[in-house]
């Protein structure tokens, strides 16, 4: 993962024509694959075939995320956890839409939620598994996340008003210091 | 689920890559920005506090994903929707500024240029606009979908101002609506004081429901099945003996 793009930009919203054009050719290919005859009808055929469509969106983005990552690395590109993040919503976005043409029931705003953090889920422990990121690695991508407003919200959210159960989200550890080694 | 997949393009610029002819397609994410944004957030969070307790890190970052979205959705506007229109199409009928509406189709509506990188906002990164205007996509005529279907994400509203509005409208709306049943003399008035109560309901649920997922959010259960998928692998054991081990 790249090095501080868990971090607020509190200046004038502005992307790096880098990550842009990175994004640009992540989408425009992975629009390729999504649409290339062979690939598609079996990216249709899994999902409609599928009794959990959920999962089946979701297996279907990560497998091209993957192609795509894997392609990435081969040409000694490193792809920004932000181009993965939109790129995979707009992938995800285009599976579905040719799934839907192809006669899946109109997916709900909701399992598309599900889909990709199904998706998410998987990547990130895949990441873990392989190595990819290593634990202490993730730790701190996860103290960066909480600095975030957004990481805010989710560690005051699971503070409050949750009861103790196993159904509540994970509460946050205590801070600690960050591993030594970066992200 | 292997996929023979024809060699990404990386060297080379997008419009080429992807072929440039055929089919212009607006390329639009599953979900809105904001909530892409709240649930990797959400799920980094919940993966590295089971790092750091030594839990499933599938598991923990589903569930901080689930959470994420919740919040994400909440803070947007989407989560408080009531089923009939988006919260925004709902407080800007309630006299509220909100965000205006993306227009649909529009390949600028999921672009990320302009958007700062981990903001809650509906952000993406533009398609089009870096490399050479890789708008076009050589696309399978019979998979395109109709115009109609590309859904549009929808744009949060202003949050905390959206909903300190939203408050004080409702309470100008109540008050009006106390006037009115003093004033109920007539078969009319009482026919348009149970319209004013109908629409006092419909929208006292708005923020009643808004505050009942912050206040206590509960976590749904729809990633049971997938966490306990995970369980079961990560109690599985290979069986051992067969070329040779001890059990």
């Amino acid at each position: 993962m790249e090095n501080g793009l868990l971090k607020q930009e509190q200046a004038e919203p502005q992307v790096d024509p880098k990550h842009q054009e990175q994004y640009d050719l992540f989408v425009a290919n992975g629009i390729t694959i999504i649409h290339n005859e062979k690939t598609s009808d079996m990216l249709i055929k899994q999902i409609l075939k599928a009794e959990d469509k959920v999962e089946a969106v979701a297996n279907a983005t990560l497998n091209v995320v993957r192609k795509l990552e894997d392609s990435a690395t081969a040409n000694k590109i490193k792809l920004s956890e932000n181009v993965l993040m939109h790129g995979a919503n707009v992938l995800m976005g285009e599976i579905i839409a040719i799934a839907e043409a192809a006669g899946m029931e109109p997916m709900p705003d909701e399992e598309k939620e599900h889909a990709y953090s199904l998706a998410t889920s998987k990547y990130i422990d895949a990441a873990v598994k392989t190595g990819k990121i290593t634990p202490e690695q993730l730790q701190q991508m996860g103290e960066q996340a909480k600095q975030t407003p957004d990481g805010q919200k989710i560690v005051q959210q699971q503070s409050e008003g949750q009861p103790a159960t196993s159904e509540q989200a994970p509460q946050a550890p205590p801070a600690r210091p960050v591993m030594a080694k970066g992200v | 689920m292997p996929i023979a997949a024809p060699v990404a393009a990386w060297a080379m610029g997008a419009a080429t890559a992807a072929g440039m002819t055929a089919t212009t397609v607006a390329a639009v994410g599953a979900i809105a920005g904001s909530v892409a944004v709240g649930i990797v957030t959400g799920a980094v969070i919940g993966a590295a506090t089971s790092v750091f307790t030594g839990g499933n890190i599938f598991e923990g970052a589903l569930k901080g994903a689930v959470l994420g979205g919740i919040t994400a959705g909440i803070g947007s506007g989407i989560g408080i929707a009531t089923g009939l229109a988006p919260a925004s199409a709902q407080l800007s009928a309630m006299g509220v500024s909100a965000a205006a509406p993306v227009s649909s189709a529009a390949p600028t509506s999921v672009g990320m240029t302009g958007a700062p990188f981990w903001e809650s906002t509906a952000s993406g990164l533009n398609p089009a606009s870096a490399v050479g205007g890789a708008s076009t996509f050589n696309v399978r005529p019979d998979l395109v979908p109709a115009a109609g279907t590309l859904a549009t994400a929808p744009v949060p509203a202003s949050n905390s101002l959206l909903y300190s509005e939203l408050g004080k409208g409702l309470s100008k709306g109540i008050g009006d609506v106390a006037s009115a049943k003093i004033k109920a003399n007539s078969d009319a008035a009482l026919a348009e004081q149970a319209k004013a109560d109908a629409e006092a309901k419909i929208a006292g649920n708005v923020p009643g429901e808004f505050e009942a997922r912050t206040a206590n959010i509960k976590m749904p259960n729809w990633w049971e099945k997938y966490t306990a998928q995970a369980a079961d692998i990560a109690r599985y054991k290979p069986p051992t003996g067969l070329l040779g081990g001890a059990r």
